[in-house]
């Protein structure tokens, strides 16, 4: 949806994104290596124009870029989608930071702090294709319960994926976001000294 | 100044303290699932208090492995 949420943290804001950005949506998700964990776009700017003209139709759908705030350099994409406000669920993901960046962290951060704080959801969770192992690992150290695998819930390039779900209550969020600020504050501290 | 391979065995160990698993000389990011996002940044301010060192901000996202971190350990 076309949203104005714009999302100020200490080094990183998220900020609406907008067909300005398709070049960078396309390059981040296209040349990453990593990106092979998620689904594929199409490397033309017309067809990623397309995509976003569907999304700005979809009023459960953010989608934010995330931006280095010292000098609003995009270094990564990141989403709340599936926005149920009558149970107060929605998925987060299409996350993906470029590799020389170090916005991971304070990203994700910001993304919850939006979900509970902003929209007053109760719990949001991710589907992350079993085989990302690091991104599974990042789940599991931030503190986010794991739920039910979800059988053959990604099919990328005509191969079926299992998932697996993290899943995180507002109630947790408040015990985990604590620790996650530490090393968001610490990281930020470096970052904007670099200024 | 230590020995390459002397630095590149006491990083090793550093890695695998935090990330609770044995990593070898050849660990790295792309090769070892635990060493993800969040744990990356535990290395990086450990290494840095180990070595007395200050890394800019490419630095903490660019260097990726045991070698490189070893690496940059020698340039002081």
């Amino acid at each position: 949806m076309r949203h104005s949420y714009q999302l100020e943290g200490e080094a990183y804001r998220l900020r609406p994104i907008g067909d300005a950005d398709a070049d960078f949506i396309i390059a981040l998700r296209g040349q990453d290596i990593r990106a092979r964990f998620l689904n594929r776009i199409s490397s033309s700017v017309e067809s990623q124009l397309e995509w976003l003209s569907a999304y700005y139709g979809r009023e459960n759908d953010y989608y934010f870029v995330v931006e280095k705030k010292r000098d609003n350099t995009p270094e990564g994409l990141i989403s709340l989608y599936d926005v149920d406000v009558r149970v107060g669920r929605a998925e987060w993901g299409r996350w993906i930071v470029a590799p020389a960046s170090m916005a991971a962290l304070e990203s994700v951060t910001l993304l919850l702090d939006f979900a509970f704080t902003r929209l007053g959801l109760a719990e949001v969770y991710s589907n992350t294709i079993a085989g990302n192992a690091a991104v599974n690992s990042f789940h599991d150290g931030c503190g986010f319960r794991r739920g039910v695998l979800q059988r053959g819930r990604f099919k990328i390039d005509d191969l079926v994926h299992d998932a697996i779900r993290h899943e995180c209550t507002g109630d947790e969020w408040k015990e985990i976001k604590p620790h996650l600020a530490t090393k968001v504050l610490r990281i930020a501290k470096r970052i904007n000294s670099h200024a | 100044m230590k020995d390459r391979s002397i630095l590149e065995l006491e990083i090793a160990k550093l890695v695998s303290d935090i990330l609770g698993e044995t990593v070898g000389i050849e660990g790295a990011r792309d090769t070892v699932p635990s060493w993800d996002s969040l744990r990356h940044v535990e290395v990086i301010f450990s290494f840095e208090e180990a070595y007395g060192l200050r890394l800019t901000e490419s630095e903490m996202a660019s260097l990726r492995s045991v070698k490189d971190l070893a690496e940059r350990a020698m340039k002081g």
